[in-house]
């Protein structure tokens, strides 16, 4: 359909309504059937008040009846246009009235320029956040386009939707497209906009037209459960339901159906999020107490039985069938419940125990047209136990719960964010939408979506309203995110670019040598900062390699205050008190005595920052497959089963396996990058690390042994960190080459690295500084010059 | 031309399509009545017990027991037929009304020209006087 066919079909169903729209708006509507009604009504009042008096003018009623024809001919143009307006509400047209509009108000050539005039379009282009100046200067500077025919919509395309329309303004207009790309909306978002403005209009439509069958419907019905007994046996194992999430209206509505059917009104949900399903269940219930449901299930009351304290409260086969068949007894007499059963699969497994046999007594019941039966399960238990169970089955319609994608997620986002909007007078921009759908998922372990991300939307509405704000952009979320979590997100400014651009410098400041490892370290954050890797794994994992006091620590310690800002956000595990038999439980918790885990609790308590394993290799099997899920996937399953979110972690492993090699290597004088292969292929064979394992870490890094010269940079670090402390108090320590001689001659150990280092400073240096001033030989302000004398004494 | 064009199709429209739409509405309103007032439910079960409050008659034969569940089972029923009785009724009453509405404002609808006219010229007549 070319675009002049597509226009005459919007005429050819909406003319009149078309043309009335266009030369009165709304606004102008409104105000010309307000003041005809006012004023014919004043003018009634005043006419028969005086008519009744006896003091009447003709006049008078002259004006009246003048002002009577012009209101009769106001309400007839406003039926007139109603008639054609309200089309699409009964379905069957070419397009919706907002689509046709937008045709009606194009001309070719001319299609993007009309198009961002109408009111549509104005609406569509205020959600991308494009400033008004910006698309002005693009709309004027560009050159013309065009190619008419590429302004097409397939033949057999029935309803042509919003979603046809703006695919062929891109496909016709690709200077737009490539303008939208440049201000980061892509084709697909700019499609979502528009279904989100257009679904929206046509939502408020149809309330409007609160004469159609859909809306008288939904008011509930007086008397319907006058013919309903009452249920006393079932109160006492029903349990509360209550509607934690806006999730689930898809489902709803399918339960809606099935339970309106007049046969087989059954129901098994299978779903592996418990609190979903019971979400969508109270949800249901929500609806028959608001009337807002289907008339057939109005009069419904949804009974979810509590099986473990009926199980409980029986304990024999033969008390538990009688109590059970008396509870549908009930249910069937009382002919309006909707029973439903928590866990449908562990209920039969449990009541086998006993010796019943939950699918037959329910044979009889389930058939009935006064009881419901809707029986939640696992997917997995769904197919095992009860998809192969033909009787139970031939009576049930199954509903198997969505997984939420992000386009459903936004689609209950967008809903929910125009509350907000009036509520604090703010106005979301669709990248904003985004940024807070993805962010929730991404940064935010606890909780459900989509209500994390309608969380963060809440929080962040009356932050923007009292910076004085109207617009909320996609950095204001950032900025959100990076203030909660400490993870920077923003957009990159020019300060952090010269830190990220220059990090391998920075590093070496803290770190002495080791280049490989810096640079890989450098890398990594880089990555993670622009937002590229991959999200559904930690931020960054590394395993140094190496033999103790080379740096291994020293470059977590640098690298957690790199990223995150501050060093205390390392969470350290040794994991060398991880390796006995009861390592995992320890870990992660243990189900049999309900205890939680460590590393559960240290990751739920601080889900971003750096987790340091030391002495990696000394831990089970056990706990190194589950770094495997870890460092793959992002996640670990606690005691309990609920997932817990380390997608936010930088993972840092630390092991001297393999130190006898790097050694050997050294003393040979081989480089070790070439000596690297042979080192991991010992680790391998020593089995002490799987390759696979080796393999889900971002990079294995080997930290070489600290030669003399390296050795003299870190003493001199070292001193220098004395030299600041002694500065806060007053006293200037001169580091003379004396010093760090005797430094290095007293305080390396090859074996030990630089570990000593720190000891050597405390117990001789520092104890002949604090000997000094205690003798009283130096005072604050004066200089502390330490001779080979003063540490000579110490030597021996 | 354009507004004769449009003159012409809401003459079109007011008396071929418009009177449709008028009888549509009327049917969705009177649905919608017999819904509201529970009409169709309460007619089918007008002598089902009050609440399906009901004593079950014991085993065996005891005229005193007999009677005393005849009696509430009755009652029971009595009170039941009678609030249905009461909203069966609104209900009707409500859709004959909107029958006859629907009959005068088909009418009316029917001669809104004339009467917008005939209001015009009244009133010019009047002001005139």
């Amino acid at each position: 359909m070319t675009f002049k066919e597509i226009r005459r079909k919007a005429l050819k169903t909406y003319y009149p309504a078309l043309l009335i729209e266009r030369l009165f708006s709304r606004r102008m509507r409104k105000i010309i059937i307000g003041s005809a009604r006012f004023l014919t009504l004043a003018l009634g009042v005043i006419s028969i008040g005086l008519f009744g008096s006896g003091q009447g003018q003709s006049w008078l009623y002259g004006l009246f009846f003048i002002s009577l024809a012009w209101w009769m001919l106001v309400f007839a143009i406003q039926c007139f246009y109603h008639a054609y307006y309200f089309k699409d509400s009964r379905g069957d047209v070419p397009m919706n009235f907002s689509l046709a509009y937008l045709f009606y108000r194009s001309r070719e050539r001319k299609i993007l320029k009309r198009f961002v005039r109408t009111k549509i379009g104005k609406r569509i282009m205020m959600r991308t956040g494009i400033s008004r100046k910006k698309f002005d200067y693009f709309l004027a500077t560009r050159r013309a386009l065009l190619s008419n025919a590429a302004f097409s919509i397939p033949d057999h395309t029935q309803p042509i939707t919003i979603a046809d329309y703006i695919v062929a303004l891109l496909a016709h207009d690709k200077g737009f497209e490539k303008f939208l790309f440049s201000e980061g909306i892509q084709p697909k978002d700019f499609i979502a906009i528009a279904e989100w403005i257009v679904d929206r209009e046509q939502k408020l439509k149809n309330k409007e037209q609160w004469w159609s069958r859909e809306n008288l419907g939904r008011i509930p019905g007086l008397g319907k459960d006058w013919s309903y007994g009452h249920i006393f046996g079932l109160e006492k194992y029903a349990r509360e339901l209550r509607v934690e999430s806006v999730y689930g209206a898809e489902e709803l509505k399918q339960l809606e159906l099935i339970l309106a059917q007049a046969h087989e009104a059954n129901v098994i949900l299978a779903g592996d999020d418990a609190a979903l399903k019971f979400n969508v269940i109270a949800r249901l219930a929500q609806s028959i107490e608001e009337g807002t449901i289907v008339p057939e299930l109005e009069h419904k009351r949804i009974i979810v039985l509590d099986t473990d304290l009926l199980l409980a409260s029986t304990k024999t086969k033969g008390n538990f069938e009688s109590e059970f068949i008396s509870l549908l007894q009930e249910a069937v007499h009382a002919g309006n419940i909707i029973l439903v059963f928590p866990d449908l699969p562990a209920f039969m497994s449990s009541a086998e125990t006993l010796g019943a046999n939950i699918i037959a007594l329910l044979d009889r019941y389930i058939t009935s047209p006064d009881l419901h039966i809707v029986g939640l399960t696992g997917v997995e238990a769904f197919h095992k136990i009860l998809e192969p169970n033909t009787a139970l089955m031939s009576n049930c319609e199954k509903i198997i719960l969505q997984e939420l994608h992000e386009s459903n997620i936004l689609r209950i986002l967008q809903n929910e964010i125009i509350a907000l909007e009036s509520q604090f007078h703010i106005f979301f921009t669709y990248p904003a939408l985004v940024a807070i759908a993805t962010s929730a998922e991404q940064y935010f372990s606890e909780g459900t979506m989509p209500d994390k991300a309608i969380d963060l939307a809440q929080e962040l509405a009356p932050k923007i309203r009292d910076e004085d704000k109207k617009i909320v952009r996609k950095s204001d979320v950032l900025r959100l995110i990076e203030s909660k979590t400490g993870i920077p997100v923003g957009h990159i400014k020019v300060d952090e670019r010269t830190k990220l651009l220059n990090l391998e410098e920075i590093l070496h400041k803290r770190i002495i040598g080791q280049d490989e490892a810096v640079k890989a370290i450098a890398n990594a954050v880089r990555r993670a900062r622009s937002g590229i890797n991959n999200p559904d794994r930690p931020l960054a994992s590394f395993l140094f390699l190496g033999p103790t006091g080379v740096g291994k620590t020293e470059t977590t310690k640098a690298l957690a205050q790199i990223f995150f800002g501050q060093e205390a956000d390392i969470l350290r595990l040794d994991m060398s008190e991880y390796s006995g038999p009861d390592a995992l439980s320890k870990l992660i918790g243990s189900f049999n005595d309900s205890k939680t885990g460590v590393l559960s609790n240290l990751i739920r308590e601080r889900p971003y920052g750096v987790l340091l394993l030391d002495e990696f290799e000394k831990t089970t099997s056990e706990v190194m497959n589950i770094f495997l899920q870890i460092l793959d996937e992002g996640f670990f399953s606690d005691m309990t089963g609920k997932k817990i979110n380390a997608r936010n972690l930088l993972i840092i492993a630390t092991s001297n396996a393999g130190s006898e090699l790097i050694w050997d290597a050294i003393k040979k004088g081989d480089d070790l990058s070439h000596a690297r292969e042979l080192i991991i292929d010992s680790i391998i064979k020593a089995r002490i690390f799987k390759p696979e394992l080796l393999n889900r870490f971002d990079g294995v890094i080997i930290f070489h042994p600290l030669a003399r010269e390296h050795l003299e940079k870190v003493a001199t670090l070292q001193l220098e960190k004395l030299k600041n402390r002694l500065a806060e108090r007053g006293y200037d320590l001169v580091i003379t080459k004396d010093l760090t001689d005797y430094l290095i001659k007293f305080g390396t150990d090859p074996k030990f690295g630089a570990r000593p280092l720190q000891r050597a400073i405390q117990d001789s240096i520092e104890h002949a500084i604090a000997e000094k001033m205690i003798k009283g030989e130096i005072k604050p302000g004066s200089e502390i010059v330490l001779t080979s004398q003063d540490l000579g004494i110490l030597e021996h | 031309m354009r507004l004769f064009s449009l003159f012409l199709s809401y003459i079109r429209w007011h008396y071929l399509a418009a009177p449709q739409n008028i009888i549509r509405l009327s049917r969705t309103f009177i649905w919608f009545l017999w819904h509201f007032f529970s009409v169709g439910i309460l007619l089918r079960t007008l002598f089902a017990p009050w609440l399906r409050l009901s004593e079950e008659r014991k085993r065996g034969f005891d005229i005193e027991n007999a009677a005393s569940t005849f009696l509430v089972n009755t009652v029971m029923r009595g009170v039941g037929v009678g609030i249905r009785l009461i909203f069966i009724l609104i209900g009707i009453l409500a859709i004959i009304l909107t029958c006859l509405l629907t009959v005068v404002v088909f009418l009316v609808w029917i001669a809104w020209p004339l009467l917008i006219i005939f209001s015009l010229v009244l009133g010019f007549i009047l002001l005139g006087k």
